[in-house]
């Protein structure tokens, strides 16, 4: 009856779960499976000669199906330590580069078990929604979404540097192939821009964690290390300058975004879920798990740049996306926009600031994922994405505008969708930082992302319809994909304890409060 | 001069030819291949696939010596009278070039199934250069590395006109033989300046026989780093060294003889003379150039940035693959040069430079081997648009060019990033960040051409143009083999480098 | 049942109904009409039950559950009840219900009935939030929802109308939040809470505590939501909706919000913000008034009549405080609450006659096949005369004719503005003679005379499930202002502390003056309509005989068009040209621009790769001077 007593049974559901955790191996062997069995099938579907398509189908459903599984129970069962930087589940092998420090380490603590969990869902969504498609070459197609999915899952579980570089790379490769393959029209430029736009910044990114490895005389790419390794000396700048400029070409800081809007609108929907759900937000949690422990001096340098990108982030590309007349870049815009609020939330460097970004990542994560989806399904039914070609489709496909009105409003951050949570503590956090004016021009981003947002759907749905539209509503297997995502939209929205409670002590652990005056951190409220 | 000849003599009177078994071995195996054609035209269609044979026993036994020599380090073994050194690297490079002689002579073996040329002379030839790579290596004095160095240049000359109905090839080998002969001529000058220098009795520390490696260090150190001779002379044998590398502004010969010259050889001088002259580098800077190091370190920086721009660069619009390995071969050479710099100056982790040839070697074998099956009849004509879709019509040798190409551009998580990974990382400890940071330009624009070339191979585009192109040959076993397992280690060596003790 | 049980039922059940029509009532129409009018009914009997035998009138607070914690933010789930949100409880629950009921009929047949009464519960869920919360967070997360549902109801008919002022009124509403959320934001660093309770304590008693900006930017939320001016565009467009819609958010409730969260806050506002809101209130009032004159659209008129009685509350709320500020708990009674008791007490008889009226005209809407223009109807009285004659009352309550509900809650407004602000007063009064005319000139034309249309001719009667909800929303329009206890009145004496002793009652002279000033002002009014537009009018004698007046009315003084040429002419033109640059400048110069430099360096860069054996010299030539060069010392000096 009472809704405490709701709360209370689930309280002791949780701690049922993570009485498993006295038997850690088992933990480490769902960690390491989650992450290198999507690869495993993906070898096995290369390899073997010719198969069904239903016995391929029904693999790779199991290569996407397991990882998400595990990251759930991980989810379920984790529980944060105070030791090792809150890491947990941890597994350590020797690759041969142990002269430098470089060990293959898996592990999550509080930041990176949301975008674990988070990464796993998407993948299941993106893989069901590939599975059901009808795209030629769909094994290559399956084959590479598999290896991605391994990347995105291993990215965020890996706590040696060397190897979450890695992991990205490996994810990376996957989405220009797919772009250049599957492509829309004038795939080719698209995609040959994106890979050398995005080598750049990866090789900036690289030379970053160098010399973050080299200075930091920790001689250990292992995070956990890293982290006791403070580099206050005035190298930690420039380092920190090649971590932000790397990392954000990789998130589409502003001016370093032109890549993503074509990039996304190109891509094959699945490809488009998983980059710009989930492999976006490596640069983010790079600077959140290992730029902002190690280099706080040269945050603090940096963060008056950080400031004013975001802002171009929120306003300039606001605006760009209001302007936009096709639906798909439209999207791909608006995720660029969001990930402003993202780096402010870094920028105000404070546990609720930093803990709203990561809020933010995995909430956007899952709606950008299912925006793509239905605008995808909308392309299908309609033939086009161009706003002035669409219109009507609300009567003949009703379920499929229930659930884009329902995306479109998690991504504008309507209560009840994750997304708020994060615009919401990201937002309050701004306030208290070194420029509390800017908390305005961000509020005003509601107004913007609520007038492109509801200009789509006005477009796209309602009015009389310009086309002859074929296939109808959404169809189960469509739905059910993005149902996954929806759903946990709307449970973050209703519980984001579930996420925020666990990052509290991982983040704060991370922000050191050494020669930081600029932002008044995790100072209360004057009470 | 009288000490030269007693040296002379030593040399002769030292019963040392047990330690050059392998090389002895290759060589009486090449001529009796040639007796063989001659005596009994009967076996001549086997010889290519016995020649191989041969090559893969040798290859088998010196990997066993090898082996166990790494368990037992010997040390340095001076032999015939300091002219050759032996150790546990120059061991590994024997192997090395005998593991390219293999690989050579069965790209040979497909290139001149599709050709009538002579057959066994290839092999020959082969064995005999790869022979001279092996002394090349263990080289401890002047004269053996010019007589050696005398002995590969020779070979190729002949290899690269190989194909002498090939107006290409015919002309590349006269290429090669002009621009050959300018370098060894300024090799050759720099040395004799060397001896000149040294053996001078005027100055302090002159010795009898300054051609020795040891004695030259000698020489110089004692207070002649400075004199212009010596210098000059130092300088220009580098620069022959480096015209074997192919390193700026001795590269230019390079696209034009790696597209002329057949495939195999292309490959051979692509990784073979590379890896040689690297290591040659390595030595002479280590040893007796040591004390010249305030000059030769600022020259060598200069060609390895500029190396790493023109290699890049000029590889951007390139569509003759042949032309485009040659070119970013030239951009890798750079990568080397400042790996080869980096090391030289922190006195460590050179194994971190013999990681990168070994991993480049892979990679462009595996490349050179698809390329062998795909090329038209013409081998000169190596067109990117031939490799349109080659995952769909052949997906082995589509495969195993995406990830040759991916190793030599250095995708993660194949084993070219690691090899990258820790030049730049040596580079960066040097300090040497202008050179890093045109290198990662160089890598960001080694994306575009790598990526168009990967790209044409999975995507199927319109042929244009009324001939059709050439169909890929389906590699026969040996093939498939080889492309399996360079392949296969070049995945692994990305993820693991456990064989490799480095650091 | 404990009032937390009651509570938790009130709030949880239609959110419980909406979820069930989400899984199975999309198609199944009349389970999902039969699980929205359940859940309105258990939240209705259980809000009776409360308020009228459980709660004895004591502040209830807490019940919190923390719903988010990172670092140093805090947000919690918390009900907070006291007379002014159980007046509202009561007032939202109950007039929903009947709503509810209504649209049983309404929407018979309905393509989209199921989605229809989804998002009603969703409605009734997000306001009832409100109406609960403790802390301004949670009560902007179900503003947000609240924001939401009204959308997806107003675009309930997806034609292009319902698009653009389903768009029009979220964003507007959106812009008012963003005051709103900035105020939030500041009180939660400022005092270091957001919950009313502590908040009180923190600032009440001392004033000076609390800024004016504070105010005002949490009164831009009630611009926003209750529609006040320049933010109030948005509401006479929601006409696009169903009519129910039109009643339930678009009348009784939603837009009352702002005013009940003035009334939670009511201790946050300086006296310069007080004068602010109050000549907000007013002029809205007014101006709305003066434009429903040029309307045809029943709705319409409804619509700018609601607009006006809104500037009512708002403006209540403004000179009751500023006159409670003045006075103190003076004469007896805890003037301290005037602002909030007369807001609440016109907020809640207008819930009912407003209510009523918009019913009344759905059932005419339904009865004419949805004919909605005035001039096209006529004779209905005869036609359908239960409609005819609970309209007829809810005019007449609205009009202030003594006795009815809105006699009582408007002269306790006139009074405050009287003791405070002459000018306001006067203004107000006028406002109130406009009200009878323009609410007469539609009752007259619309149900006297004889039918001016094959529709009207045919009109009939609705059923029951519709007539039945304007009854008992009639009784309430006439009784509904009745608060001087005992047997006359029908409110719960737990809620009696917000209308019996907060609410300014007259005495002597002044009781029999705004007797007469609101007699005449009703009676002027309606007489004045029936004289000028005669019974059953064909067509509008304003805009024949005084043209400028009804040029003027019509113009609704140009904030459409300000805001239509604002959107058109700025800020899509600024959003293309941001976007060419950004192309332009960024993906073009910049990047592009960049590539193709490097490219030009590689032509340049092959052209040396000819093949011309005679350049070979000239590269020789190159290195040897280079050798030369670091030889000699001359480029080792340089490097």
């Amino acid at each position: 009856m009472s809704s405490l007593a709701i709360l209370s049974f689930l309280d002791g559901l949780a701690n049922v779960l993570r009485s498993v955790d006295d038997i850690p191996l088992i933990n480490q062997g769902i960690l390491m499976l989650s992450v290198l069995l999507p690869l495993c099938v993906a070898v096995s579907l290369a390899t073997s000669g010719t198969l069904s398509d239903r016995v391929v189908r029904g693999w790779a459903c199991f290569g996407f199906l397991f990882p998400a599984l595990g990251a759930l129970w991980l989810w379920a069962t984790y529980q944060a330590t105070v030791s090792d930087g809150g890491y947990t589940f941890e597994l350590i092998s020797e690759t041969g580069l142990e002269a430098f420090g470089i060990y293959f380490a898996l592990g999550l603590n509080g930041i990176s078990m949301p975008l674990f969990l988070m990464a796993g869902i998407v993948g299941l969504a993106a893989g069901f929604y590939a599975i059901q498609s009808n795209v030629e070459r769909k094994r290559l197609y399956l084959i590479l979404l598999l290896i991605m999915q391994t990347g995105l899952m291993g990215l965020f579980a890996s706590v040696d540097v060397l190897f979450y570089y890695l992991f990205h790379e490996f994810a990376l490769i996957p989405t220009f192939v797919m772009i250049a393959i599957w492509g829309g029209q004038g795939r080719k430029r698209v995609a040959l821009e994106m890979t050398i736009y995005l080598t750049f910044g990866a090789m900036l990114t690289l030379v970053g964690l160098i010399a973050l490895y080299v200075t930091s005389g920790a001689s250990s790419f292992n995070m956990i290390s890293l982290r006791d390794a403070l580099i206050e000396t005035e190298a930690s700048k420039t380092i920190f300058g090649f971590l932000l400029i790397g990392f954000g070409v990789l998130v589409s800081l502003f001016p370093f975004h032109s890549w993503a809007p074509s990039g996304y609108a190109k891509a094959p929907a699945s490809a488009a879920m998983l980059h710009a759900g989930v492999l976006k937000k490596f640069g983010l949690y790079g600077l959140i798990q290992i730029a902002l422990p190690v280099l706080p001096t040269g945050f603090e340098t940096w963060a008056p740049v950080l400031l004013w990108l975001a802002l171009g982030n929120v306003i300039v590309i606001g605006f760009v996306t209001m302007g936009q007349r096709d639906l798909k870049m439209m999207l791909g815009n608006a995720s660029v926009m969001h990930m402003g609020y993202a780096f402010l939330g870094i920028y105000a460097y404070s546990t609720m600031g930093v803990g709203g970004a990561v809020l933010m990542m995995v909430a956007h994560g899952l709606s950008i994922a299912v925006l793509f989806l239905l605008a995808d399904a909308i392309s299908i039914r309609t033939g086009t994405t161009e706003f002035s070609e669409l219109g009507g489709l609300g009567k003949t496909a009703p379920v499929l505008m229930g659930f884009f009105v329902a995306a479109t409003m998690a991504s504008i951050g309507l209560p009840g969708f994750g997304n708020f949570w994060g615009e919401l503590s990201i937002f309050v956090a701004l306030y208290q930082g070194e420029a509390p004016w800017a908390v305005i021009p961000v509020l005003a981003g509601i107004v913007i992302s609520a007038v492109y947002g509801l200009r789509a759907v006005a477009k796209v749905f309602f009015g009389e319809s310009k086309l002859e539209y074929t296939g109808g509503d959404l169809t189960a297997k469509e739905k059910l994909p993005a149902v996954i995502l929806l759903f946990a939209l709307l449970a973050l929205g209703f519980w984001p304890r579930g996420i925020s409670d666990n990052l509290n002590a991982a983040v704060e652990a991370g922000l050191p409060q050494s020669g930081i005056t600029h932002a008044a951190n995790n100072a209360h409220p004057t009470e | 001069m009288n000490e030269l000849s007693t040296s002379l003599q030593d040399l002769a009177a030292t019963q040392d030819w047990g330690a050059l078994l392998p090389e002895l071995f290759l060589s009486i195996g090449a001529l009796l291949l040639l007796l063989f054609e001659v005596a009994v035209p009967r076996v001549k269609v086997y010889l290519p696939q016995v020649a191989i044979g041969l090559q893969v026993l040798l290859l088998l036994f010196v990997g066993s010596g090898f082996w166990l020599n790494t368990t037992v380090n010997l040390g340095d073994r001076e032999l015939f009278a300091g002219m050759i050194v032996q150790n546990g690297t120059t061991d590994l490079l024997r192997f090395f070039f005998l593991l390219c002689g293999v690989m050579v002579s069965h790209l040979g073996l497909v290139f001149l199934r599709r050709r009538v040329l002579a057959k066994v002379e290839f092999f020959h030839l082969v064995m005999i250069v790869t022979a001279g790579f092996m002394l090349l290596v263990q080289s401890n004095h002047f004269a053996m590395l010019f007589v050696t160095l005398e002995m590969v240049t020779i070979g190729f000359y002949i290899l690269v006109a190989y194909s002498r109905k090939s107006r290409f090839s015919l002309e590349a080998g006269l290429k090669y033989l002009i621009t050959g002969a300018l370098s060894s001529g300024m090799m050759l000058f720099g040395i004799v300046l060397l001896f000149g220098a040294g053996s001078n009795p005027e100055l302090s520390g002159a010795s009898g026989d300054p051609l020795h490696y040891g004695e030259l260090g000698n020489f110089i150190a004692s207070g002649n780093s400075d004199s212009l001779m010596v210098l000059v002379g130092a300088l220009l044998v580098l620069g022959g060294l480096a015209f074997k590398i192919g390193v700026v502004p001795f590269q230019v010969w390079i696209p034009d003889v790696y597209q002329g010259a057949p495939t195999p050889i292309t490959a051979f001088l692509a990784i073979a003379s590379k890896a040689a002259g690297v290591f040659l580098l390595l030595t002479l800077l280590q040893g007796p150039f040591a004390p010249l190091a305030s000059v030769t370190i600022p020259f060598l920086t200069v060609l390895a940035g500029a190396t790493m721009l023109v290699g890049n660069l000029a590889a951007l619009g390139q569509r003759n693959v042949k032309r485009l390995m040659g070119l970013s071969g030239v951009s890798h050479a750079g990568i080397l040069l400042m790996g080869v710099i980096a090391v030289t100056q922190l006195g460590a982790m050179v194994s971190v430079l013999y990681f990168y040839l070994f991993v480049y070697a892979l990679g462009s074998f595996g490349v050179f081997e698809v390329m062998a099956h795909v090329g038209a009849d013409e081998d000169a004509d190596q067109d990117a648009d031939y490799y349109n879709n080659l995952l769909a019509k052949q997906p082995l040798l589509g495969a195993g060019l995406i990830i040759g190409v991916g190793s030599l551009a250095g995708i993660p998580p194949l084993a070219g990033f690691v090899a990258k990974l820790l030049i730049f990382y040596a580079a960066y400890q040097a300090g040497l960040y202008v050179l890093l940071g045109l290198a990662l330009f160089g890598v960001v624009v080694s994306i575009y051409y790598y990526f168009g070339w990967i790209r044409s191979s999975v995507m199927k585009s319109p042929s244009f143009g009324d001939e059709p192109l050439p169909e890929p040959l389906a590699p026969a076993w040996g093939a498939r083999f080889i492309i399996y397992s360079v392949s296969i280690l070049s995945v692994i060596l990305g993820l693991y480098q456990g064989f490799f003790t480095l650091g | 049942m404990s009032v937390p049980e009651l509570l938790i039922t009130i709030l949880l059940s239609p959110l419980a109904a909406a979820g069930l029509i989400w899984l199975f009532g999309r198609k199944n129409h009349n389970l999902a009409a039969g699980l929205s009018v359940l859940a309105a009914g258990v939240s209705m009997v259980c809000g009776l039950i409360l308020l009228y035998s459980v709660w004895d009138g004591t502040v209830v607070e807490g019940m919190r559950v923390e719903w988010l914690s990172l670092g140093a933010l805090q947000i919690s789930l918390g009900f907070l009840l006291n007379p002014v949100s159980a007046l509202m409880l009561g007032v939202v629950t109950f007039v929903g219900f009947w709503i509810h009921v209504f649209s049983l009929g309404y929407m018979q047949g309905d393509a989209g009935k199921g989605r229809f009464f989804g998002g009603l519960s969703i409605f009734m869920f997000s306001m009832l939030g409100i109406v609960l919360a403790d802390n301004l967070f949670m009560i902007f997360i179900f503003w947000e929802l609240v924001g939401f549902s009204s959308y997806m109801l107003i675009g309930h008919y997806l034609t292009e109308e319902a698009a653009a002022a389903s768009k029009k009124a979220f964003i507007v509403n959106r812009v008012g939040d963003f005051g709103l959320l900035l105020g939030i934001i500041y009180t939660y660093w400022n005092f270091g809470t957001t919950d009313f309770g502590a908040l009180e304590q923190a600032i009440g008693g001392h004033p000076g505590a609390v800024s004016t900006v504070v105010g005002l930017l949490l009164f831009c939320g009630v611009l926003g939501k209750s529609a006040q001016m320049p933010l109030h565009v948005w509401l006479p467009d929601a006409m696009a909706g169903p009519t129910p819609i039109s009643a339930l958010i678009h009348a009784a409730t939603m837009v009352a919000a702002g005013v009940f969260l003035l009334a939670r806050l009511a201790f946050v506002f300086t006296p310069e913000a007080l004068e602010v809101i109050a000549w907000v209130g007013t002029i809205t009032a007014v101006c709305a008034a003066i434009w429903a004159f040029a309307q045809r659209d029943i709705k319409k008129i409804l619509a700018y009549s609601t607009l006006s009685q809104l500037g009512y509350m708002v403006a209540a709320f403004g000179f009751g405080t500023l006159y409670a500020l003045d006075h103190g708990s003076s004469a007896g009674h805890t003037a301290a609450a005037f602002g909030v008791g007369a807001a609440m007490f016109h907020l809640t008889t207008h819930a009912f006659f407003k209510a009523l009226m918009f019913l009344g005209s759905g059932s005419v809407i339904h009865a004419c096949h949805h004919e909605q223009d005035i001039f096209k109807m006529g004779g209905l009285l005869k036609k359908m005369p239960i409609t005819g004659i609970t309209f007829g009352i809810g005019v007449l309550a609205i009009a202030g004719v003594p006795l009815l509900s809105g006699f009582y809650s408007k002269d306790a407004i006139l009074y405050l503005a009287r003791e405070t602000n002459t000018i306001a007063f006067y203004l107000l009064t006028f406002t109130a003679l406009l009200t009878a005319t323009y609410m007469g000139r539609l009752f007259f034309i619309a149900f006297w005379g004889k039918a001016k249309s094959e529709h009207a001719e045919h009109a009939h009667e609705s059923p029951m499930t519709m007539w039945l909800p304007l009854v008992v929303l009639a009784v309430l329009s006439i009784i509904g202002g009745y608060t001087v206890g005992g047997p006359f009145t029908i409110y719960p004496s737990s809620i009696l502390g917000v209308l019996g002793d907060s609410v300014p009652e007259l005495h002597g002279s002044d009781h029999t003056l705004f007797i007469i000033i609101s007699l005449v002002a009703a009676t002027i009014g309606l007489l004045g309509a029936y004289l000028f537009y005669g019974a059953g009018a064909t067509e509008d004698r304003l805009e024949q005989r005084m043209r400028p007046l009804w040029a003027l009315s019509k113009s609704r003084f140009y904030f459409d068009e300000i805001y239509g040429w604002y959107v058109a002419r700025i800020q899509d033109r600024v959003a293309d040209f941001i976007d060419f640059m950004d192309a332009f400048l960024i993906g073009g110069v910049a990047v592009r621009g960049s590539a193709g430099i490097t490219g030009l360096f590689g032509l340049l860069a092959r052209s040396f790769h000819t093949g011309n054996a005679g350049s070979y010299v000239w590269w020789f030539f190159i290195g040897l001077l280079t050798i030369w060069g670091f030889a000699s010392g001359f480029l080792t000096n340089l490097f």
